[in-house]
């Protein structure tokens, strides 16, 4: 368990070269947006890091849904680290739109819907995380989790949609924007190959993070297996 | 008359945007290695007091 599997290797190593090749892209290969100049470039990392946030809430409710028919509580590890990985990944979503934002819309927030959706989103995730930690029964903490994930996931479907649905500010990238979006612009070929590049990136990453997290959580309740034992012994 | 466009030197704020990605990232990479070291150092301490007994 202590040495990382070959293809686990082989992942941090695909994922290193790739997301120095993509920061390579952003700054030197894409060309700069005349309109709002260099701070659109965040738009490919940002974007990047809400898809695979986004990603990630969506195989926590997947692995919720395993678990309640499986009851094997591997699941619930893999539940908890993509809930994980993915909260980072979007807090990094909302600073980064957030320091975009300023010069762009001319406020470093406002509870816009796309916004508003995002921030519950986060909260919701923390809270399940918080959440969990209340409960010690391994069993009864792994089906709340389930549950919890099952339908915090619905949320994930709104934020996605809140640009598409409502009246927003915040500029679409697939689909139409609202009429009242501010920011929005015309990706040219080398941008559509960045942004691309982006994904495929940070969906590499996630893999290889989930894994590494997996493994964590695997070690972790190995020790409290071990804990229990020795408690056993002792008393 | 067509007046030409200035585009904004918005530089500072691109550079913040991505010390923040790289920060986080950077971040949470050192807590999961820490996190699994101290579970290693964990599990050999109780693996020695399971062979003492």
């Amino acid at each position: 368990m202590e040495t990382q599997p070959l293809a686990l290797k082989i992942l941090n190593i695909v994922s290193a070269v790739l997301l120095a090749i993509a920061t390579w892209l952003v700054f030197f290969y894409a060309p700069m947006e005349l309109v709002m100049g260099q701070v659109q470039r965040i738009f490919y990392f940002h974007v990047a890091n809400a898809w695979v946030g986004m990603l990630g809430f969506m195989v926590a409710a997947v692995a919720g849904i395993v678990y309640l028919r499986t009851h094997d509580l591997e699941w619930d590890i893999i539940e908890q680290a993509a809930v994980e990985i993915s909260l980072v990944f979007f807090i990094t979503t909302i600073v980064t739109g957030s320091i975009w934002a300023y010069p762009a819309w001319g406020t470093w927030w406002t509870w816009d819907p796309r916004l508003t959706t995002a921030a519950i989103l986060e909260m919701i995730y923390i809270a399940y995380l918080l959440l969990r930690q209340g409960i010690e029964d391994p069993e009864r903490r792994a089906r709340f989790g389930a549950v919890y994930t099952l339908i915090g996931g619905l949320s994930v479907p709104i934020t996605f949609l809140s640009i598409r649905l409502f009246r927003t500010i915040h500029p679409a990238l697939i689909g139409t924007a609202s009429s009242a979006a501010q920011g929005g612009f015309d990706m040219t070929p080398r941008m559509l190959q960045t942004f691309l590049f982006g994904l495929l990136t940070f969906s590499v990453i996630f893999a290889a993070l989930l894994w590494h997290r997996i493994r964590l959580g695997r070690l972790a309740e190995k020790v409290e297996q071990m804990k229990l034992k020795v408690m056993q012994k002792y008393l | 008359m067509l007046s030409a466009q200035i585009t904004p030197d918005t530089v500072k704020y691109m550079i913040a945007g991505y010390s923040v990605i790289f920060s986080v990232m950077a971040v949470y990479l050192v807590s999961l290695f820490l996190r699994w070291r101290s579970l290693l150092q964990d599990l050999q301490t109780l693996e020695e007091m399971q062979e003492k007994k």
